[in-house]
């Protein structure tokens, strides 16, 4: 939670910079953003390959549960795509906004760079609105569709911020499925982004 | 992303609206693996690292997270169009985060049913 605000208190100061025109606009030409993007896929890269630990945790996992991440992201993106008739956002704005799956820093970022500012707002937005509502949701999910459905609203929130609420409404048993969702859901952001991206 | 207009102002010169088209496609397809190909280096290299304990890794994204969210603030700022565009965005992204939790959701049911 703290983390989520100080990140969000970064991006609202760049905002009023920006609002105010403080911030230099010959700035956004160097391309500088990119180099910083680049240097955060490679540190996002280096923490995924450098998990042993965490992933020997997962063998005592039931194996249905294993595609609990499989069912989040076709749901979230069959889910998604109604919105496709609903706007005159094209599939692939709408898959490439649902894909960051509630990662709203990584996936805002990303949309931005490929498809253009207006849509890595709709993404960062989207993906705030998923994590809060996956919170909020949280104990009436568990009432009306089960143990899983409070993990799979939290998305790739499930192994930090949305992880203290499925804990309390699931139950401790679910605390290392929980955290399997959110790695294996964490590190599909970046590519599922990338594919929807590139969909015409 | 910041040097399109150059790129199109170039393929005007060499002729044509396809040539832009192209010339959008190639850039665009360019910067999805230069950020794939940083992913997968970046995988190797903690493979490679996964016998030591590095746990600065995660402060340099943190870190990284910050200052890319403070420059999209700046261009969400600088930008009109979306400042004043920014109710309609916010209603679109919601609809999104909807229906997509809710599809998640009934994937999860699904699930549930058969665990259970």
């Amino acid at each position: 939670m703290k983390a989520s605000l100080i990140i969000l208190s970064f991006f609202a100061v760049g905002l009023l910079l920006g609002i105010y025109r403080i911030f230099p606009v010959q700035w956004l030409e160097y391309e500088f953003s990119f180099y910083v993007l680049c240097a955060l896929m490679f540190s996002v890269g280096f923490s995924i390959g450098h998990q042993p630990q965490t992933v020997k945790q997962f063998k005592t996992i039931p194996i249905r549960i294993v595609f609990l991440p499989l069912t989040t992201i076709v749901g979230t993106l069959a889910g998604a795509f109604v919105v496709v008739f609903l706007t005159n956002h094209s599939a692939s704005d709408v898959l490439a906004v649902a894909s960051g799956m509630g990662y709203y820093s990584l996936s805002s970022i990303l949309i931005t760079q490929y498809k253009g500012i207006e849509l890595g707002t709709i993404a960062l937005l989207a993906n705030i609105f998923r994590e809060v509502l996956a919170l909020l949701l949280a104990p009436f999910l568990v009432k009306y569709f089960g143990k899983l459905a409070p993990i799979a609203a939290g998305g790739a929130t499930t192994m930090d911020t949305t992880f203290p609420g499925i804990v309390r409404y699931s139950g401790k048993e679910f605390s290392i499925v929980s955290i399997y969702h959110g790695f294996i859901t964490d590190l599909s952001v970046p590519f599922l982004v990338t594919l929807s991206c590139s969909l015409l | 992303m910041h040097l399109a207009p150059i790129k199109e102002f170039e393929a005007c010169l060499t002729g044509g609206r396809v040539n832009i088209i192209l010339t959008n496609i190639i850039s665009h397809t360019n910067l999805m693996y230069t950020v794939l190909l940083f992913i997968i280096l970046g995988i190797f290299t903690g493979f490679l690292f996964r016998n030591q304990k590095i746990t600065f890794v995660n402060k340099v994204i943190t870190v990284l997270i910050w200052l890319l969210l403070f420059l999209l603030g700046a261009e969400v700022g600088l930008n009109d169009q979306v400042v004043t565009n920014f109710h309609v965005l916010g209603f679109e992204a919601f609809l999104i985060a909807l229906f997509a939790t809710f599809g998640s959701v009934i994937g999860a049911w699904l699930l549930w049913r058969k665990v259970k």
